[in-house]
């Protein structure tokens, strides 16, 4: 018989079973491979589009870094123009227009410093000294649009900011050229706490960590500006604000019983009802007082009543029950709103500013002559 | 058959970038969005932000220690040391916890809050002039310790 050419009877109708299912293991690998890539595939293209997402956001960030950095240097260096023609002119009325326009450039200062992305360090000392400048600034150019001149204190106080602006200036120009140099990238700050090798090995495959510079001009010129010469002046961010004392107590402390006794009888004089003492605490704040939460006997209202440790008077009460509807206008509402306080003992009340909020009509006075 | 079963791994592939795609559109993509009850909220309405803050940073403590952060945001307002305006105090970079991890947006009940900061913009002030806290049982950075602290409502202690 030929062997190449078996008889057909011979030959098998169907394959054997060994070579069937070898068959079908091997289609079922292939599948399971072909399944695995496609994931594999899919997992890759999802982590490419992860990372250009990320990439996007990581530009934008760095464009909002760099924006504001710009736009602080570029607000400080006006500033101190400003101040130097502010000095320079004779001319009240060019003083004042160079004044205004320092006031401005350094408050936009502020607000770009106060937005950049520095997790290592928070500059209070030279957004302090920006915003005092911008304050004194402003204050200057009323007094001139009042009609008043500078004093030669005032000027001389005037050319110490301009010095100390030009110097900001210079660490700015300084820590640009340390962004341009050592590559920092803004965003690189926002990166999730992570451990130090996994750290280190993003740093490596990924170019958008970049090693954060410490920002040396910025860190030197806060350091700097601690050590600014006081600036007392007729503004909100004078120094002899900062740290002010309560000047209108009366002498003697009173105990904790006798506060208690006084915000009791003060919470309920002015809402007719009877109330008890839930808790109290001592706040350090700028008058040291015993802060008095009270509750109504009847009711669950509360009501805090503050009462000052030195002389014993009341500070503030806030009673923060639902009020209904309104039933009085606002006229109403005033007369109502001073004669509780004359009844209190404060008399000849004026009010300087009101405004509905919610149900209830919120009033500022004050004693006559004096700003609220 | 080998066709078939590819063709159908490919389906699968396909509802599976298909269900990915649509779960970040959801859960990602429209969870930083400012809504609530499904309404855009107006980004403008400062009330409205320093009341999301508060929820968000306070929205578990009591009331007092509600109005208190809101009147820590306001007395950075009044201070040289922050910007003046109440939103860029708010969204200054690592300012508020809430901000950096997006809770600020997730908050919903802004009921209370609101009249939180309500009442720390007529001028109640349980903080009594403070311009930080913090929750002292939570890692904070070593340099809050540093500020004098004025008072403790609740879990947040308040410093200047």
């Amino acid at each position: 018989m030929d062997p190449h050419h078996p008889d057909p009877d011979r030959q098998p109708r169907f394959r054997p079973l060994d070579q069937e299912g070898g068959c079908a293991l091997e289609i079922r690998k292939k599948t399971i491979t072909l399944v695995l890539g496609l994931a594999l595939v899919l997992a890759l293209i999802y982590g490419l589009w992860e990372r250009a997402n990320r990439m996007a956001l990581a530009n934008a960030v760095e464009a909002s870094g760099h924006r504001d950095f710009y736009n602080l240097l570029s607000s400080v260096e006006q500033s101190h123009v400003h101040l130097g023609k502010a000095l320079a002119s004779s001319s009240p009325r060019q003083q004042a227009v160079h004044l205004t326009e320092a006031w401005n450039k350094a408050a936009a200062a502020q607000l770009s410093l106060s937005q950049l992305p520095m997790p290592q360090m928070k500059p209070l000392n030279t957004s302090k000294f920006l915003a005092k400048t911008s304050d004194y600034a402003h204050y200057l150019a009323q007094k001139l649009a009042r009609g008043q001149d500078l004093t030669p204190e005032e000027r001389e106080q005037l050319g110490r900011l301009r010095e100390e602006m030009k110097k900001l200036a210079g660490d700015l120009r300084q820590t640009e050229s340390q962004v341009a140099q050592k590559g920092i990238r803004w965003s690189s700050f926002y990166g999730t706490q992570m451990p130090q090798p996994l750290k280190t090995i993003a740093r490596i495959s990924l170019p958008v960590q970049a090693t954060p510079s410490p920002l040396e001009g910025l860190i030197n010129a806060d350091r700097r500006l601690q050590t600014m010469p006081s600036l007392n002046y007729d503004g909100p961010f004078s120094d002899h604000l900062e740290r002010p004392q309560p000047l209108g107590l009366p002498p003697g402390t009173p105990s904790q019983e006798e506060a208690e006794a006084k915000a009791l009888d003060f919470a309920q004089k002015a809402s007719s009802v009877p109330f008890r003492r839930e808790e109290v605490r001592r706040t350090e704040g700028i008058i040291p007082t015993y802060s008095f939460r009270l509750v109504d006997s009847r009711n669950p209202r509360k009501v805090n009543v503050d009462i000052s440790r030195q002389g014993g008077v009341v500070v503030s009460l806030l009673n923060g029950r639902p009020v209904n509807p309104p039933a009085l206008n606002e006229e109403m509402a005033l007369e109502k709103a001073l004669s509780f306080l004359e009844a209190q003992g404060f008399n000849n009340m004026q009010p300087t500013y009101s405004i509905r909020s919610g149900n209830s009509q919120v009033f500022t006075l004050c004693p006559p002559g004096k700003r609220a | 058959m080998a066709r078939r079963r590819l063709f159908m791994a490919l389906l699968v592939c396909l509802a599976i970038m298909g269900i990915t795609w649509g779960v970040y559109q959801e859960k990602v993509a429209h969870r930083s969005l400012p809504v609530q009850a499904g309404v855009p909220v107006a980004l403008g309405d400062e009330v409205n932000l320093l009341a999301r803050l508060i929820a968000a940073e306070a929205g578990s403590e009591p009331y007092e220690g509600q109005v208190a952060v809101g009147a820590v945001v306001l007395n950075r307002v009044r201070s040289p040391l922050f910007s003046s305006t109440i939103s860029a105090v708010i969204y200054e970079p690592w300012a508020f916890e809430s901000v950096s991890n997006g809770h600020i947006w997730q908050v919903t009940d802004l009921s209370t809050p609101t009249m939180a900061a309500i009442d720390a913009l007529n001028g109640w002030d349980p903080s009594y002039g403070a311009l930080f806290f913090w929750n002292p049982y939570k890692p904070v950075s070593p340099w809050v310790w540093t500020r004098t602290i004025l008072t403790q409502i609740g879990n947040h202690v308040f410093a200047r």
